[in-house]
């Protein structure tokens, strides 16, 4: 499948432009990767920007005494590396290829230009990062009901 | 009362949103108190607005039957319904309640929707703001939780941002790479 034909079947691009699309694409590269390739490493910055074509990436953090565990995993259509490019700060989480994957990456300087909401294309791509980032705290919010499930159970609330 | 809270933070949110796009975002927007100890919203019940606090503070939890974990409070300036806006799923993420008596903005996202099409520059700097916020969050949620002293689960992680960080205008291109490289 081409890639701008991907990229516009994508939820979040609805704002964008046919002419957007294009753009975005042009700045992407294709590769596909091993199993257990790591994009980016906890506590590194990251450089540039993922979008999983194919194949699923887990995403992992080592906690407070070194404890691993996974976050969530990412499917196709989703971006990853945002915070860590967009704040220009360590990545809080690393991101593994589960099984040999198939990625687009977009390089730090074309992301600049579509994180800065100042040009018109920027603009239009904030929707697609802000869609990303909901995603992801709404797994987040999902993996702690599960860890709170597993924890309590359905046992009640003890009375105070 | 809470007219006067709003109308004190018109310097952030013109800094924010710039001073031409601010009336169309007040034209929709209504204001509202919190008492203290009520919810505003509850955990994965539908929900149609976004609320941004302008004095008090809301505590934000992820509750799963009886139990919860508290994941932080939420300060003047930040805003809360934009995981339901932005995933699409419409449905709260967390229960949001008042710590105090806490005064709320409420823009529906249906005038968000035709804030849109009138004004598409305001909805983007929203939406930048916005992004900064769910950064934030994230950041401050990738720590499994801890139990405190109660037996309370919780998250130990600052959700907020200072609303003087999110006043400042959009910085430019050299800004951002000087930062994105240590640089002041």
């Amino acid at each position: 499948m081409l890639l701008r034909n991907f990229l516009r079947s994508l939820p979040s691009f609805q704002y964008l432009s046919d002419s957007d699309v294009d753009h975005v694409g042009a700045a992407m590269r294709v590769e596909e990767y091993p199993n257990h390739h790591v994009f980016i490493y906890q506590d590194k910055l990251n450089k540039d920007l993922f979008l999983l074509l194919d194949g699923r990436i887990k995403v992992g953090h080592y906690g407070t005494g070194g404890r691993y565990y996974t976050l969530k995993t990412i499917e196709p259509g989703e971006f990853f590396g945002i915070p860590s490019l967009s704040e220009g700060k360590p990545a809080v989480a690393t991101c593994q290829a589960d099984g040999p994957v198939t990625v687009a990456s977009m390089p730090f300087s074309a992301y600049l230009l579509l994180y800065q909401p100042d040009s018109d294309i920027g603009c239009r791509f904030q929707f697609v990062i802000a869609s990303q980032l909901a995603k992801d705290l709404h797994d987040r919010h999902d993996a702690l009901r599960k860890l709170l499930a597993q924890v309590y159970g359905d046992a009640p609330k003890p009375a105070a | 009362m809470i007219e006067q809270a709003l109308f004190s933070h018109l310097p952030e949110l013109t800094d924010q949103l710039g001073v031409e796009h601010i009336k169309p975002l007040l034209d929709r927007i209504t204001t509202h108190t919190v008492p203290q100890g009520a919810i505003l919203v509850r955990d994965q019940t539908p929900i149609d607005a976004f609320h941004l606090v302008l004095s008090g503070r809301l505590s934000l939890a992820v509750e799963m039957g009886d139990h919860g974990i508290v994941l932080g409070e939420l300060l003047p300036g930040n805003w809360c319904g934009e995981l339901a806006y932005f995933s699409g799923v419409r449905r709260a993420s967390s229960t949001v309640t008042a710590s105090e008596d806490t005064e709320v903005a409420r823009l529906k996202f249906v005038d968000f929707e035709a804030l849109m099409a009138e004004d598409s520059i305001a909805v983007c700097r929203l939406t930048h703001a916005f992004i900064q916020m769910m950064m934030r969050r994230l950041h401050a949620t990738a720590n499994n939780p801890v139990i405190d002293p109660h037996g309370e689960m919780l998250i130990m992680g600052d959700l907020s941002i200072p609303w003087s960080e999110l006043g400042q205008q959009p910085h430019g291109v050299v800004e951002f790479i000087k930062k994105m490289f240590g640089g002041r």
